[in-house]
């Protein structure tokens, strides 16, 4: 038994320090909003540099702070900026955070394509999404219960929508909360009635976007600063950026990057 | 790098400008990079992104002042707690016997300091109610008011020597930390072991391989050497098979010296005694899985599922000599949600033969932590807000092989709250 013992001890000893591979490896973690631009600028990425690995994972912005915060990522995206309270706790464990900005992006309001109501304000919205309106034919639609999808509190769309739309006021008990853009987007299409919001880079022929105090969710009027559901799009390193991972944002921010974060539908800074 | 440069440059005037007040700050700033906009430098979304990073900077430059100057001592220690109250019923009843049921109203309190020492290395201690049970650490409320004791928790010293190992000595905090085990049916959630752990951990790809290793000692007698201690082996891994779906696997293998033959602390009476002290060796394998599955079915009133299982065989007796736990784990959510939140709801099933594990170890709430139970566990936790939530645990078990089984019914409602 002794000897066994000592075999299973040496065995998993070996497994973990063979895990020092001769390839670098960048891991992304948090808003699934980045997370399109980060999948795509990371393979591009990867083609070009064979011996950098990157592997990404969603999971919301303040997923991605925490795990900045405690180190168990290189980049932490984010679709809201980092709050003071994050600051502080990244600083009592001696991180320093640095925020990138690599896109700006427009949160798109949407409903069922089958739906007649094509514009609102942001007050309408803020009503909807608040309770104080409850049914289509208030706000000039043909009638019917209005579906409220919103997101989770982990979400930075959750934070930056609440923050810009409904001045920070509670979401009314009996929204449907989802996990991410994709699954508002579905629950939008396959619910008549529903309403949700979405990154732009979601906002796809089977969603109808509506346009907020008259102007259309666009890249336009994104760039322009005239669409008002408008916001940068973070990843945040611990200090400056320093080696694969300086040379990865390096390029997510370079013209071929910004490029592939414009076919993801998000606005390029360049 | 004339990006850089102006990057710079508006980087060093924000931070000037911060010296002085919010106001003069965003303002000059805007005018500033409004007219390197106006003059065809910038265009307007690189604007935005150099406003918005400066802005950035700022912010945090000055929240990094004030706490500058929290003294270092303040700045490195976390102090934490909770307090739980419980009002538990239980009920016993055999063939031949029975008991009056029990009503107890019950506490516990715990207080939690940690500090960093340096970069990788972090100090931990914490205080609780409870007598030397390690297993529970509530206090009844019983002898007129008394003044119950404080006792030492927690006691451990935490490196982190490299991103891949970590080493933990002392009393450990948790045995949740020390190796994954998705339910109690081993181990009493209470229960910090003593001792040296050394977890590696290694992310490929997708997945993460873990190896938890440990040296625990469970009694010293300064008359002999042969004192009973345990090893612990873990090696596992997680990974996400998908966006909604994250697996967790793992086998533990579990060494004990100079425990056949010995008796045990801490023991609930049920393994195999020969001439008053215990039969078998207790080397035991157990593997353990659990997956979660986020939104399954795509059904609204479901937010998270999660099924999990532990297994553990004993080679040592030719019978009576395995367990095994299925359980699953909702989060209720949509039409079931209740004022609004969220909650959870966690079914179990066990079955621990007599000689399957050391009767030192399980939960104490199953049949008192002894060894020869099978039975149903349901629990349900509300979050009544922010660090405060309701629970309600309700366990049916009783006995497999005992000649006048005994059967056991426990109620606890709990009130908790973390500080």
């Amino acid at each position: 038994m002794k000897n066994i013992r000592k075999l299973f001890l040496a065995a998993v000893l070996i497994l973990g320090l063979t895990g020092s591979a001769f390839t670098e490896d960048i891991t992304i973690k948090g808003s699934t909003t980045v997370y399109p631009v980060a999948q795509a600028t990371a393979e591009k990425f990867m083609d070009m540099h064979p011996e950098v690995r990157i592997s990404i994972q969603g999971g919301g912005s303040g997923f991605g702070i925490a795990a900045i915060i405690d180190g168990t990522t290189d980049i932490g995206n984010a679709s809201r900026p980092i709050k003071d309270k994050e600051i502080k706790k990244a600083l009592s464990k001696g991180i320093d955070p640095k925020a990138h900005v690599v896109a700006l992006d427009g949160i798109a309001v949407v409903v069922n394509p089958s739906n007649s109501v094509s514009a609102l304000t942001k007050q309408q919205i803020k009503d909807i999404y608040t309770g104080k309106t409850s049914n289509w034919s208030e706000i000039g639609g043909s009638g019917g219960r209005i579906v409220v999808i919103s997101r989770d509190s982990a979400s930075g769309t959750f934070e930056t929508f609440n923050k810009l739309a409904l001045d920070k006021e509670r979401v009314r008990p009996d929204a449907l909360l989802q996990a991410s853009n994709q699954a508002v987007a579905t629950t939008v299409t396959k619910t008549p009635g529903a309403i949700g919001y979405v990154g732009l880079g979601y906002l796809t022929s089977k969603v109808k976007g509506v346009d907020v105090n008259g102007v259309e969710a666009s890249k336009d009027t994104v760039r322009s600063g005239e669409y008002s559901l408008a916001r940068p799009l973070f990843m945040y390193t611990d200090g400056p950026a320093k080696g694969a991972v300086k040379k990865y944002l390096d390029f997510v921010t370079s013209s071929e990057g910004q490029r592939l974060a414009e076919k993801q539908g998000y606005v390029g800074l360049k | 790098m004339k990006k850089i440069s102006q990057f710079l440059f508006v980087l060093a005037f924000v931070l000037s400008c911060s010296f002085f007040t919010n106001l003069v700050f965003a303002g000059e700033v805007d005018v500033l990079i409004d007219k390197l906009v106006e003059k065809g430098i910038l265009t307007k979304a690189e604007a935005q992104q150099v406003a918005t990073e400066a802005k950035e900077e700022a912010r945090k430059e000055s929240i990094k002042g004030s706490y500058a100057a929290l003294p270092a001592w303040v700045q490195n220690l976390k102090l934490k707690g909770d307090l739980r109250l419980r009002y538990q019923w239980e009920d016993k009843s055999s063939a031949t016997s029975s008991s009056p049921d029990r009503h107890r109203a019950r506490y516990r309190f715990r207080l939690g300091l940690e500090s960093e020492v340096n970069d990788q290395l972090t100090v931990a201690a914490g205080l609780a109610t409870g007598g030397s049970d390690s297993r529970s650490t509530n206090q009844t409320m019983t002898g007129t008011f008394q003044t119950p004791d404080i006792r030492l928790d927690y006691a451990y010293a935490e490196w982190a020597a490299t991103p891949w190992m970590t080493l933990r000595g002392g009393k450990v905090k948790s045995i949740k930390k020390e190796i994954f085990r998705p339910s109690d049916l081993l181990w009493d959630s209470d229960i910090h072991p003593e001792g040296l752990t050394i977890a590696l951990s290694k992310e490929a790809g997708k997945a993460n391989f873990f190896a938890n290793t440990a040296f625990w000692v469970l009694g010293e007698d300064g008359d002999d050497t042969s004192d009973p201690v345990m090893w612990v082996v873990q090696p596992g891994f997680k990974t996400k098979l998908s966006d909604n779906v994250k697996l967790t696997a793992a086998v533990a293998g579990y060494f004990f010296d100079n425990v056949k033959g010995a008796t045990l602390d801490q023991s609930a009476g049920s393994n195999t005694l020969e001439n008053g002290v215990l039969k078998y060796n207790y080397n035991s394998m157990s593997p353990s899985v659990k997956l979660d599955i986020k939104q399954p079915f795509n059904i609204a009133v479901l937010d998270k599922m999660s099924l999990f299982g532990d297994f553990v065989y004993n080679p040592d007796p030719s019978d009576k000599n395995q367990g095994w736990l299925a359980g699953v784990k909702f989060k209720m959510a949509g039409p079931l949600k209740i004022f609004g939140k969220k909650w959870d709801l966690k079914y179990m099933y066990r079955h621990l033969e007599k000689d399957a594990w050391l009767d030192t170890f399980p939960d104490s709430d199953a049949q008192g932590g002894a060894t020869d139970v099978k039975g149903h566990e349901i629990a349900v936790s509300y979050p009544l807000g922010k660090n405060t939530s309701l629970g309600l645990d309700y366990y049916l078990v009783q006995n497999i092989d005992a000649s006048d089984p005994e059967r056991r019914h426990v109620l606890q409602v709990d009130w908790k709250m973390k500080f």
